[in-house]
């Protein structure tokens, strides 16, 4: 089912990529490529004239559900090489966010609502609010706020910045209280109609995280 | 005649000058530690006064609610920032960090002094190796630590340990940034005022502050702890005070004016009622310095008392003779209810609770003083020959037809039986000693109040530890001795948890022991290297973690001192404290489940300064020995009241017809109360008292065996004015939110109706003879 095109590439590399990292770049453009496979996109042929916020918006939101398998890459300054971790990801509109990981040593993660459960592989649950730390709010919203396609929450935490083409935007949301961007630069999504391709997490000490998605729809 | 007149004016100017006198002069005082026995020994003592003045009795919950989360967290940081701003209070928490940057900044400097975790173990390679694989697999969670930005510094997390160890089990819910309680709906706030818990007004003024930092109408703003509850006290106290002295005068005089239909009656009347209270709140406040308002409350009725003497004159006066003839008729009768009254309250005023103390004067003062406006006022003040005015059909009927028999009679003292046998078939004891019962607060409200302490984790003040010794050292290094032991207490399961100064700030001996397990240099650089090997961590990534530890081996420890000023040092100085020049560690324990293990397993502690104190049971014992104590003498009094009655009747038969009723009454009002499921305290032994001595005064008049069937009728009239005007102020003292006005009402206006009622079915009248000199 999987379908690529790799004619996209060069899209994403136009799009105003700034990180310097070749590597990263490299890796998320590719794992982005491999993924764009929501049927519609095919067919929509006026793609590459820009693309409006309200627009794209609108894509997202028609989107009731949403997961599939990931790549997350930490490129963290205090390790030599990057922290690589694979699973799965689902969501369904409006609220609910579930991560797991492949390793069966890792704890899963749910969110529904403002609730988030984590489960330890020992079957032992811990219920905690996306509150207690404000910059898990702020994880939580930017990338649960896209999927959903809900502009008024983004807005109530980030500044957004929109560029690309409907097949290729890049969504770059930056934290507006100062505490919260003294350890989260910006959130950068990268999507492809109503699909969300990747997502960029630059932390305040330069520390960084891709996570890619292979989206298949649920 | 112009004696009696003279006596009237002077009686008069007197009173006008005490009312001015009370007016002025008196200090009336609303807080309820009147209401508390006083501490037995040194160390209940030194708790009583810190639960008063300590940093526990200065908080203040507060409690937001009834708008978004987002507001409320909002709304928690503003206030928060006013009320640190306005000067009242030393601390203002609200979940925001809690230390500020300087604070944090030191603490995270020693952390290798205070964290409990901090052994040479830690630092092998072994351990870091696991501590490193720790943190690795943290980095890979998606929701972050808090102490992610340290981790080259801190790679054991120690800071996170030490801040787990301080924060102990409680904690409350942190949700934006600031608490929330469990249900996340409300914002809590912690402020401790600066003023002591007992400076009511610096309290009230604390509490307003509160308001207007809150300012917003349609928040839900809730306020709890000592200092709220003390003033909220007062206020009902005083409230209840206005609402009862006016309620009760007013059906006082309504009484009198349906009962005699004259003016001149009433106002003649009311004299001695204002002339004992004038002379109950001077004799309490000359005795005591300051009169309570719950006994100014309580005051007042006893005009429901008082009132009888001047009815007793009213009714028998007589169209044939002078005033003063009738009233040296009745003196005997008046003189001996009042002088028996007195003597039961005479009981209760050698006792140690100055509340019950105060009670008694005011009592034995007013009522006293009643008996003697009427015997040397009032005729002064009546015309001659004056007979008052009334009609009473029942009165008619009662002195014409109604002769209570023996069956009426027999059918009381079955009633009164059956009492005693239900009181008897009771097998749980009947009495209240929680001190907390005697408080206004509704239960509920104290439970939240627990229950807001709780999360916030302010400790309980109930199960305390005291440590004694010379230095602060000394009392910390004990103190961690002792913790060892709490700490195998709390795995068995026999306390919850405990708190001590010694976890915030440990002794100067324990800092150093924790520097000596720190490695060299050296050895950490070489160990650490090992450790890393192998792991996707940099060499060299954590040079700032070596360097922490090498500052740490050279730190000088952190003393009390040091920390004056800062929140820690707040926890740190709630918890020790200089008494008497010596250093006293107090340690709170919570959730304590036997405390009979808790002694026994402290046992070897104890001859090094160990103290353990159970408040509630300590408090409780108090109020138990102290109950004993009152009934002994309340047991004792009725024998005295009994002999005196003797004395003054000269005869056994009487004797018995006048306290019978009394006795009967008093039984079957306890069986009442006992089945309303009420439970019986001091003040309710002290109610009982009033209601033999009123029962008292019936039985000598019913059994006065009058002459005709027209004074029988008079009398009877009195007697039910008496009745009512009393039933009526007890049963308005008994709607009082003040559960000791509360329970003094419905005991006395139960008892007195059962009274009246004994009393004119088994006093009956003397034989015939010489009836008009006895009393």
């Amino acid at each position: 089912m999987l379908v690529t095109r790799p004619t996209i590439g060069s899209t994403f590399m136009t799009s105003g990529e700034k990180t310097s990292r070749a590597v990263g770049t490299l890796v998320s453009t590719l794992c982005a490529c491999a993924l764009a496979i929501v049927p519609s996109a095919f067919s929509h042929a006026g793609s590459n004239t820009g693309v409006e916020l309200a627009e794209l918006m609108q894509k997202l939101s028609a989107v009731r559900a949403a997961g599939g398998k990931f790549t997350e890459r930490k490129y963290l300054s205090i390790l030599n090489e990057p922290l690589i971790l694979e699973g799965t990801v689902h969501y369904r509109a409006p609220d609910y966010l579930k991560k797991e990981y492949d390793d069966p040593d890792s704890e899963s993660y749910e969110v529904r609502g403002d609730n988030l459960t984590i489960e330890f592989p020992d079957g032992r649950r811990r219920d905690l609010s996306i509150d207690e730390h404000p910059i898990l709010r702020a994880f939580v919203e930017s990338y649960r706020g896209t999927l959903a396609g809900d502009l008024e929450t983004l807005r109530r935490h980030f500044e957004l910045e929109l560029g690309g083409y409907m097949d290729a935007w890049q969504l770059r949301l930056t934290p507006r209280t100062p505490e919260l961007a003294e350890r989260l630069r910006a959130v950068v999504m990268r999507g492809r109609e109503g699909t969300v391709t990747s997502v960029e997490t630059l932390e305040g000490n330069g520390d960084r995280s891709v996570m890619t998605l292979e989206s298949s729809s649920e | 005649m112009n004696r009696q007149r003279l006596a009237a004016g002077l009686w008069l100017a007197g009173l006008a000058a005490a009312f001015l006198w009370a007016l002025f002069e008196t200090t009336v005082r609303n807080d309820m530690t009147s209401f508390m026995p006083r501490a037995a020994t040194p160390e209940q003592r030194l708790l009583m006064n810190e639960l008063r003045a300590g940093p526990v009795a200065r908080l203040t919950v507060v409690t937001l609610g009834g708008a978004s989360r987002e507001r409320l967290a909002e709304l928690s940081k503003q206030v928060a920032a006013r009320l640190r701003a306005g000067g009242l209070f030393v601390r203002v928490a609200n979940g925001e960090q809690l230390f500020d940057d300087a604070e944090r900044e030191r603490l995270f400097r020693y952390r290798y002094l205070l964290s409990p975790a901090v052994r040479a173990e830690r630092f092998s390679v072994d351990s870091l190796r696991m501590a490193l694989e720790k943190r690795l697999r943290e980095l890979a969670s998606p929701v972050p630590s808090f102490d992610r930005p340290l981790l080259a510094q801190d790679p054991t997390a120690e800071m996170r340990a030490m801040l787990n160890a301080w924060r102990g089990q409680a904690q409350p819910r942190s949700l934006r940034g600031v608490w929330f309680d469990a249900e996340g709906q409300r914002v809590l706030l912690l402020a401790q005022t600066r003023a002591p818990g007992f400076d009511l007004d610096a309290q009230e003024r604390a509490q307003q502050a509160i308001r207007e930092a809150v300012g917003d109408g349609s928040v839900e703003l809730g306020m709890s702890g000592p200092g709220v509850f003390a003033v909220t006290s007062r206020d009902v106290i005083r409230a209840d005070t206005r609402r009862l002295g006016i309620t009760a005068a007013v059906v006082a005089i309504v009484i009198l004016l349906v009962s005699y239909r004259s003016m001149r009656l009433l106002l003649i009347g009311a004299l001695p009622l204002l002339s004992a209270v004038a002379a109950g709140v001077i004799a309490v406040d000359l005795i005591f310095g300051a009169i309570h308002g719950i006994v100014l409350a309580f005051g007042v009725t006893v005009i429901g008392v008082a009132i009888d003497y001047p009815i007793h004159l009213f009714s028998h006066l007589n169209a044939g003779e002078p005033v003063r003839r009738s009233l040296a008729g009745i003196w005997p009768t008046i003189r001996l209810g009042a002088i028996t009254t007195a003597m039961g309250y005479l009981a209760m005023s050698g006792t140690d609770f100055p509340g019950l103390m105060q009670f008694a004067t005011f009592a034995i003062a007013g009522l006293l003083t009643a008996a003697a406006c009427t015997r040397w006022g009032l005729a002064g003040l009546l015309p001659e020959r004056y007979v008052p005015k009334y009609s009473s059909p029942i009165a008619d009927w009662y002195a014409r037809s109604l002769r209570p028999g023996l069956v009426w009679g027999g059918l009381m003292v079955f009633a009164g039986v059956v009492a005693l046998a239900f009181l008897v078939s009771r097998d749980h004891a009947p009495w209240e000693d929680d001190i907390a019962a005697l408080s206004p607060i509704p239960e509920s409200v104290m439970a939240r109040d627990r229950h807001l302490h709780a999360q916030l984790g302010v400790p309980d003040t109930n199960h305390v530890l005291l440590v004694k010794a010379p230095d602060a050292q000394a009392a910390l290094q004990a103190s961690e001795a002792l913790a060892r032991d709490l700490r195998q207490l709390v795995a068995d399961g026999v306390i919850g948890s405990f708190e001590l100064a010694a976890r915030y700030l440990p002794s100067v001996r324990t800092q150093r022991e924790r520097q000596r397990s720190l490695p060299e240099p050296a050895r950490l650089s070489k160990d650490l290297a090992q450790a890393l090997a192998g792991t996707p961590f940099k060499q060299g990534a954590f040079a700032p973690f070596e360097k922490a530890v090498a500052t740490a081996r050279t730190l000088p420890p952190l003393l009390p001192r040091d920390l004056e000023g800062t929140s820690l040092g707040l926890r740190v100085r709630s918890a020790l404290l200089t008494v008497d020049g010596g250093w006293v560690a107090l340690i709170t324990l919570a959730g304590v489940k036997d405390a009979q293990a808790l002694r026994s397993r402290l046992s070897r502690h104890r001859n090094q300064g160990l103290i353990y104190l159970d408040l509630k049971r300590d408090t409780r014992r108090l109020m138990a020995d102290f109950r004993e104590h009152a009934s002994t003498r309340v047991l004792w009094s009725v024998l005295a009241i009994a002999l005196v009655l003797w004395l003054g009747l000269r005869s056994a038969r009487r004797t018995f017809t006048v306290l019978l009723p009394g006795f009967i009454a008093v039984i079957i009002d306890v069986a009442i109360l006992r089945l309303t499921g009420e439970l019986l305290s001091l003040f309710h032994l002290v109610s009982l008292l009033l209601v033999v001595g009123i029962s008292i005064d019936y039985g000598l008049f019913f059994s006065r065996g009058d002459a005709d069937a027209g004074m029988r009728g008079r009398t009877f009239h009195g007697l039910t004015v008496c009745v009512l005007s009393t039933v009526s102020v007890f049963g308005i003292l008994a709607t009082s939110r003040l559960p000791v006005l509360n329970a003094i009402g419905t005991t006395v206006a139960v008892g007195v109706a059962l009274s009246f009622l004994a009393a004119m079915l088994l006093a009956r009248p003397a034989p015939a003879r010489g009836s008009s000199q006895s009393p």
